[in-house]
């Protein structure tokens, strides 16, 4: 066991080393993960709290980073703003990885009727725009973060389960899974065991790309009015912010540069662990 | 500690251990059409065969690329279902072991394949990938045991020091050291029967014969019989006792493997046996030169397969598919031409 957990630790730094763009998006992705976790500590007001002054540009004295039309202080809504899109797109993205995952492999693996209904639902999906059925279900059943995050998971599977399904029809016709047919191993083993864990990294890799996707589409909603309105969000200020533009171009344009930001960063990390989980890096 | 499975109560030990009756094997070919006039058409992989295979014997199975060998092996291990035919170990049928004791059907026959680098999951450790098929069939009674039986193992198989292999991951090995391991691995479940496809083809030629001379001790203590598929003359002609060769999805040529190699009598085996490069300088042999490539297995005409290209066909050979019929030396042959008759 204990030696198992250093050929994982030996995995790891070969991974870390592979790729500049993913240490650079690792070390990015820290810094904002513990903003969001020291979010209250760090932040020199209640984003929630009105404030007396209004539409105060960036650098004054008590607001480093002004305040809105409503006296909040911008820079403690963006440091408690990151937890909301964080978590919206970390949830959004596990969910349709799973499901992506297992839909993928399921139907690669066992082919015949399953795969080809999986591949139609696949291409359905794909036809849609997702972005208006997601609009159209966030009207319909209410615009919470949870429903965002799962409306965002159920839209967005049909390319993590389409790279599945390919990885899953390719990698049954190799010899291990052969011979491991011949030693007697069950077919949800097969599966599960040899499958999904040779296939998941150009999965891994598309999942963290889905991360940038979930909290771009989290901020469409917002700013179309959809988003939670009872939570501080980077979508939501910009939102907020639309109408002041020309008095107060702090109020979006920050809220915004942010998620920009987020979204690189989330890039980075993808991008990086594509290169890096290529087959043809793995040396150890 | 459980044991191997008992095969004496589960089969008639008198019937021979593999009996393969008509055994065809069709893929369904598609030719791009949307309407295909004369309904669908199949390629005839495995077309027909038939043969018996005893207890500790070596069979070898030679033939060109694509005559349907490694078909037929794939069928025998049931990776591939049968479109028609019996397979029988010991007078049970393989559908109906399946279907009934899957487990017995999976110690009973085992497979060596041929490309040993893709043999192993490349996540595992040597020591989990052998441990596995213990497992799996819970032979021996703790991971301790089963690591001792895998360390037993690889030293038999010359694999020193064997508790370093356990730890290592398949792609720190070579191709020599991964056949070993997939050969002991195959054993570990004590076979009756093994496949073996083409296992040395992938290797250096240095490492081939270290390989097969493992392998035919392995068998010999175990009392293992061994299906060799190869293109490989003089290996088959090294390993095996008895002898068939295989032509577009037929066996033309079946019999005791000296006897087939010092005097074929089938053309196509003539042809195959008199292009094999011979390392015996004073042996004196003039190659048949053959025109063209094999026919098309789409759907074969009802004549010789061999018929277009044999060099002394006649007009039987165009019109009638021969049977296989027994010579006075005991041999298998599928030609119209040959006459010795028993």
């Amino acid at each position: 066991m204990d030696n198992k957990m250093r050929k994982v630790g030996k995995r790891l730094a070969s991974l870390w080393s592979a790729s500049r763009q993913l240490r650079i998006g690792l070390i990015l992705f820290v810094l904002v993960l513990l903003v969001a976790i020291f979010a209250d500590v760090l932040s020199p007001f209640d984003p929630y709290y009105l404030g007396e002054d209004l539409l105060v540009a960036p650098g004054s004295e008590n607001h480093p980073l002004g305040t809105n039309q409503m006296g909040c202080d911008i820079l403690s809504m963006l440091l408690h703003g990151s937890r909301a899109s964080l978590t919206i797109g970390i949830v959004a993205a596990a969910i349709s990885g799973l499901i992506g995952t297992l839909l993928g492999a399921f139907a690669g693996y066992y082919g015949g009727m399953l795969d080809k209904v999986v591949s139609e639902v696949i291409n359905i999906f794909l036809m849609i725009p997702s972005f208006f059925l997601i609009l159209i279900i966030v009207s319909i059943f209410g615009s919470n973060m949870f429903n965002v995050m799962l409306v965002i998971g159920l839209t967005s599977w049909p390319s993590n389960a389409r790279m599945m399904r390919v990885q899953a029809m390719s990698l049954k016709e190799r010899t291990f899974i052969k011979g491991a047919v011949v030693m007697g191993e069950s077919r949800l083993r097969i599966l599960f065991k040899y499958i999904i864990p040779n296939g998941l990294f150009p999965v891994i890799a598309n999942t963290t790309m889905g991360v940038a996707k979930a909290i771009l589409t989290e901020a469409s909603l917002s700013f179309l009015g959809l988003g939670d309105p009872n939570v501080v969000s980077w979508g939501q200020m910009v939102f907020d912010g639309k109408a002041y533009l020309q008095t107060g171009w702090w109020i979006s344009t920050l809220p915004g540069l942010s998620i920009m930001l987020i979204v690189v960063v989330f890039y980075m990390i993808g991008d990086g662990l594509n290169y890096a989980l290529n087959p043809r890096m793995k040396k150890l | 500690m459980r044991k191997h499975i008992d095969f004496t109560t589960l089969f008639d030990m008198e019937k021979p251990l593999l009996e393969v009756r008509g055994l065809q094997k069709l893929y369904p070919y598609k030719d791009g059409k949307l309407f295909s006039v004369g309904g669908r058409k199949h390629v005839h992989a495995v077309d027909g065969v038939s043969f018996e295979l005893h207890e500790k014997e070596i069979f070898g199975i030679i033939g060109e690329s694509g005559c349907g060998k490694s078909t037929l092996g794939r069928l025998l291990i049931r990776l591939e279902e049968p479109t028609k035919g019996e397979i029988e170990f010991y007078g049970v049928s393989t559908k109906e072991l399946l279907a009934t004791n899957p487990e017995a059907f999976h110690c009973l026959v085992q497979s060596v394949f041929q490309n040993p680098f893709d043999t192993f999951t490349p996540n595992d450790t040597i020591g989990a990938i052998m441990e596995r098929p213990l497992k799996l069939h819970n032979i021996g009674e703790s991971d301790e045991e089963r690591r001792q039986i895998c360390i037993d193992a690889l030293n038999e198989g010359g694999l020193i020091p064997a508790e370093s292999f356990l730890e290592r991951y398949p792609h720190e090995l070579s191709g020599g050291q991964l056949q070993r391991i997939s050969i002991l691995r195959s054993m570990l479940l004590k076979p009756k029967f093994l496949v073996v496809d083409e296992p040395v083809s992938m290797l250096d030629v240095s490492v081939r014969a270290d390989i097969i001379n493992m392998l035919l001790k392995l068998v010999k203590t175990h009392n293992t019989s061994i299906l060799f598929i190869s293109h490989d003359i003089s290996i088959i002609r090294y390993v095996s006792t008895r002898v068939a060769v295989m032509y577009l999805g037929n066996i033309v040529e079946m019999g005791e493997t000296d006897t087939i190699i010092h005097k074929p009598m089938h053309p196509y085996t003539q042809v195959l046996i008199s292009n094999c490069a011979s390392i015996d300088l004073g042996e004196k042999r003039e190659p048949i030169h053959i025109e063209g490539e094999p026919p098309s297995p789409i759907d074969p005409k009802p004549s010789c397969p061999f018929a277009g290209r044999c060099f002394c066909a006649k007009d039987i050979c165009h019109r009638e598919k021969p049977e296989l019929r027994r010579m006075a030396d005991g041999r298998l042959v599928a030609c119209h031409l040959v006459k010795e008759e028993a």
